[in-house]
């Protein structure tokens, strides 16, 4: 405790220390005073008795500061001389002030903006009990896991300590006000445990619960209790009713963790009664998620998966020959490949950025000291150490450092925020990304780590300033080595600049080339939407038929519109929905996995006039193939040249296995995008193949019928349009709901949303980049240029000519320009080569980016240096030589 | 008259001990006792006491209060604490140690 209070009186001291210092100068002043009147009564003179007293006391300046320091807070003291030194040093060159506290907000901005997304994405734990625990299963590289194989692993698997399958799935909520489409979430019981789920009324689900025939039970997530039924709370043990069935509620449940989209209404995955779904190697998209026992590794729970494979392998040779199942962590999972290859790629950007912030502000500092030489030689002169010096031109750049972190991180919360909403849907982890304490801390850190990177150096040099030399020279300052330091930094500038701006470039170049190819339809003016039937409809193959009829008919006649058709199965751009198949004419593989494989499109006759997709031989889907007659598909123009090479496919017999007939080939169609403009037609192995929704067989209409889309040819795809449509679709039946309105175009666009924002990204960081290169190579050749006035002035007196003078200046600055393009060129050749498949038919080393960006650098070198180059130009040599 | 430097280290115990016999003292008047009563051989530059004692402060073995002197002027009036009486018996028994080794080594025959 002693040292405690020991503290305490230092602080008081520290407090009143003008009070001490004034006390302990009067205390000084009465023993010098008692001492001189003793002198004085001995018979001394009065000058005399004072000089002895003097001499005996010793020296009062140095005893006074013994004093002062001996309270240990010398170097706080001199810490805030620095600040206010520092400050008003700032203040008195505001240009020069502003242009660092700037450069360093936007390197710092830029950083700690970019962190914030990291941090969310790659670094914060995620918002689940036992985070590290879960897992999501995976099957044969993807994730869906076919319901009878869950149930195998539930009672095979030795490593869980929680177990649950879950889909999503959309369905009609009806009487209870508009009918609404809703999203369903199957989940097997343990779902809830493993996402930290506490019901805040009633309960969840029982094992009882979750299998087929027990009571229709369903839980509501806390949104659309409140939303729709006002937070009743006597909602539960009453029922609802959802696609066309009645439902107990038995709980309801707050919101889902961000990391799962959101779900309305969550149904025991047991109870679904659609019988596919309980066959053996169908997927339907259900995502196993397991939370470890605790103690059994991620290793130990993957051979464990391994051994059910290959049980099951065995088991059931015929669907699960080769089975592997494996487990992810969850995070893995979850992010994808992209993002984490765009967030080290924008990572590596702004740290290029925050590079040449610092460049510049090293560079800024560097011309400065230079003309303070003078000021620093007088104050070591006067007595000042090196030590006091470095430590004062230190305190000023982390004085810059600090504001300029200050400033960015106001600019990150905003940039951040911009990014978020500009991000295309389900990049970035919704509103996970917020600044928080720990960025904060990141910024914290970058600032004094760039102040120390940027302010070292210059300080370090200037403390060996030669204090003669510099007094005698009269201003002008030793040139030579600081210049070569200043033109190594802004060659070092130049080239990062290059670097991101050839980034940027190759980025934007792949987006032209994506826009330029061909979708294989005319997204212009189709427009589409999903339509949801009524359940009575969408569970009767006649009735729902006889719906899709009508409505195409209906919307057919509406003014403006073209054609219209009906979609099942996939629309381009949106789901991946395929199937085996194979040729007739040919034997039957053995394995399923040895046929071929297509995406399917089950249309109406509109179809290839309302996406504008040419028909290359044969006929299309006619009125004429219904139900009774013989089953017809049209194949696309890669199938026919892959699959019949030098055969000709019309009148060819194809086996389709999931709807377990023959169908026979009587059109070629062109080959569409399906999976989006920059993926290369042979990156799915999916041929393309239409059917004629009529001809779907009775027993799978139920199921296909849950995911069907229009597709309409317009004349204008507008509002009004839509307004008409959705009318339309509500006069013909009330109970259906129509959602997801958009326009082809717009797919299209979402497709390439991801490119786009790396894209924006990235050259919105190339043109920072950019900005503060030319900043910095203005300010070392505006610096060259004062520095020069003098010898500029000679030679203009000696007969050079204005041209001459530009000529030097410029060239100069165009000379550090090259070494810097020259340089970037040879440090991008190699990074290029990270953008990956970033690049879309554009080399990494594409020579027109690499030209283009090398030309821009260099004229913006040169007007950069023009300006001061100018000024050069107009030196007055009489007004240059007398200012000496 | 021959004048000699106090021996390093010993300030402390001069002050300590001065304010232990005399209670209250301002700065002149530690300096003067300790003057007299060595029968002005030991000699201390006189302002070297004030650096000494803020040390003394900031230890907290002394406290010091503004007061009047005789002369009718404002003085700083220095005053033992609690621990600076313990100091001064650790600061004693030091320095009989030192003095005892010093003796018994020029003595030795």
């Amino acid at each position: 405790m002693n040292w405690l209070r020991e503290l305490a009186r230092r602080l008081r001291m520290l407090v009143h220390r003008r009070q001490f210092d004034a006390d302990l100068e009067e205390e000084m002043r009465l023993h010098l005073e008692l001492r001189q009147q003793e002198h004085l009564e001995s018979g001394m003179t009065v000058d005399d008795a004072r000089a002895a007293a003097r001499r005996r006391f010793g020296n009062v300046i140095s005893l006074r500061e013994k004093s002062h320091i001996a309270w240990g807070w010398e170097w706080f003291e001199h810490f805030v001389q620095d600040v206010r030194y520092s400050l008003r040093m700032l203040r008195k060159n505001p240009g020069f002030t502003a242009v660092a506290i700037l450069t360093l907000a936007l390197g710092i901005g830029a950083n700690t903006a970019i962190f914030s997304l990291v941090d969310a994405v790659l670094l914060q734990q995620l918002p689940l009990p036992e985070p590290n625990r879960v897992l999501v299963l995976n099957r044969w590289g993807g994730s869906s896991i076919p319901y009878p194989e869950f149930l195998d692993l539930q009672t095979q698997h030795r490593s869980f300590e929680l177990l649950a399958l879950h889909r999503r799935d959309t369905m009609n909520l009806t009487g209870a006000g508009e009918p609404e489409r809703v999203v369903v979430r199957m989940v097997s019981p343990d779902f809830f445990p493993i996402v930290g789920l506490q019901p805040i009324l009633g309960r969840t689900f029982t094992k009882d619960e979750d299998r087929l025939g027990a009571t229709p039970v369903v839980v509501l997530s806390e949104g659309l209790w409140r939303g729709k039924f006002s937070a009743d709370p006597k909602l539960v043990g009453s029922s609802v009713n959802v696609a066309g069935q009645s439902y107990t509620v038995i709980g309801i449940v707050p919101p889902l963790p961000k990391l799962f989209a959101q779900s309305d209404i969550f149904y025991p995955i047991g109870q679904w009664s659609e019988p596919a779904f309980h066959e053996r190697g169908k997927g339907f998209g259900a995502v196993g998620l397991a939370r470890l026992k605790s103690g059994v590794t991620l290793v130990q729970a993957r051979s464990d998966l391994s051994r059910i494979a290959a049980n099951l392998a065995s088991a059931y040779p015929k669907e699960d020959a080769q089975l592997t199942l494996t487990a992810l962590p969850f995070r893995a999972a979850n992010l994808g490949d992209n993002l984490p290859r765009i967030l080290l790629l924008l990572s590596g950007a702004v740290g290029f950025v925050l590079l040449i912030a610092c460049t510049n502000v090293a560079n800024l500092l560097l011309a400065r000291s230079t003309s303070r030489q003078r000021e620093l030689a007088a104050r070591i002169a006067l007595g000042a150490t090196r030590k006091r010096i470095v430590l004062q031109l230190l305190t000023e750049t982390f004085l810059l450092s600090t504001l300029g972190g200050g400033l960015g991180f106001g600019l990150a919360v905003w940039g951040t925020r911009t990014m978020i909403v500009a991000a295309p849907a389900g990049l970035l982890p919704g509103d996970g990304a917020a600044v928080d304490l720990r960025v904060l801390f990141f910024t914290l850190l970058l600032s004094v780590l760039s102040g120390a990177l940027f302010g070292l150096i210059p300080a370090l040099k200037v403390s060996r300033v030669d204090v003669q030399a510099t007094l005698k020279e009269g201003g002008r300052g030793s040139s030579g080595t600081h210049h070569r330091a200043q033109n190594i930094l802004v060659v070092s500038e130049i080239a990062l600049a290059m670097v991101l701006l050839i980034g940027a470039g190759l980025l934007i170049r792949s987006l032209a080339r994506v826009w330029a190819v061909n979708p294989g339809f005319d997204p212009h003016n189709a427009l589409t939407f999903s339509i949801a039937l009524s359940p009575d409809k969408a569970n009767n193959a006649v009735k729902a038929r006889l719906m899709y009829v009508q409505l195409m008919n209906r919307l057919r006649s509406l003014p403006g519109v073209d054609s219209a058709s009906v979609v099942l199965g996939n629309l381009p751009l949106t789901g991946v929905s395929d199937f085996w198949f194979y040729r007739e004419d040919r034997p039957k593989p053995d394995k399923d996995s040895d046929m071929p494989d297509a995406l399917w499109y089950a249309v109406g006759p509109d179809y290839l006039r309302a996406m504008r997709i040419p028909l290359l031989r044969g006929r299309f889907i006619a009125a004429q193939d219904t139900e009774g007659a013989p089953a017809v598909v049209v194949i696309d123009e890669r199938m026919a040249r892959k699959l019949f090479p030098g055969e000709d496919p019309l009148g060819k017999t194809l086996h389709l296995l999931f709807f377990d007939e023959n169908v026979q080939i009587v059109g070629v169609a062109g080959t569409v995008k399906h999976f989006g403009l920059d993926v290369p037609p042979d990156a799915n192995s999916q041929f393309q193949l239409y059917i004629a929704f009529r001809q779907i067989p009775d027993r799978l209409v139920p199921l296909l019928t849950k995911n069907s889309a229009v597709v309409a040819r317009t004349s204008a795809s507008d509002r009004a349009t839509f307004y008409a449509m959705h009318q339309l679709v509500r006069a013909v039946d009330d109970q259906q709901v129509m959602y997801g309105e958009g326009t082809m175009d717009q797919l299209l666009d979402g497709s390439l949303a991801f490119r786009r924002f790396s894209m924006l990204l990235l050259g919105v960081f190339a043109g920072l980049a950019l900005l503060l290169a030319s900043i910095g190579i203005y300010g070392v050749i505006s610096h060259l240029v004062g520095q020069r006035t003098h010898e500029i002035g000679v030679r203009m007196a000696l007969g050079a000519q204005r041209g001459d003078v530009l000529w030097l200046i410029l060239g100069r600055g165009v000379c550090l320009d090259l070494l810097g393009v020259a340089l970037g060129i040879a440090a991008a050749l190699p990074l290029m080569r990270l953008l990956g498949n970033q690049l879309f038919e554009v080399t990494p080393a594409d020579p027109v980016t690499f030209a283009g960006v090398a030309l821009l650098l260099t004229c913006v070198a040169v007007v950069a240096c023009y300006i001061p180059a100018r000024r050069a130009m107009r030196i007055d040599p009489m007004v240059a030589l007398r200012y000496e | 008259m021959n004048r000699d430097e106090i021996p390093p280290g010993t300030l402390y115990l001069l002050i300590l001990k001065t304010l232990a016999r005399s209670g209250e003292m301002h700065g002149y008047e530690i300096a003067n006792s300790i003057h007299r009563m060595s029968d002005d051989v030991l000699q201390v530059e006189e302002g070297s006491l004030y650096p000494a004692l803020q040390r003394m402060l900031i230890k907290g073995w002394v406290t010091a209060t503004w007061g009047t002197t005789a002369g009718n002027r404002r003085a700083r009036y220095y005053q033992l604490t609690a621990a600076g009486r313990k100091q001064l018996a650790v600061e004693m028994s030091q320095f009989e140690r030192v003095i005892g080794a010093i003796t018994r080594v020029i003595e030795a025959v």
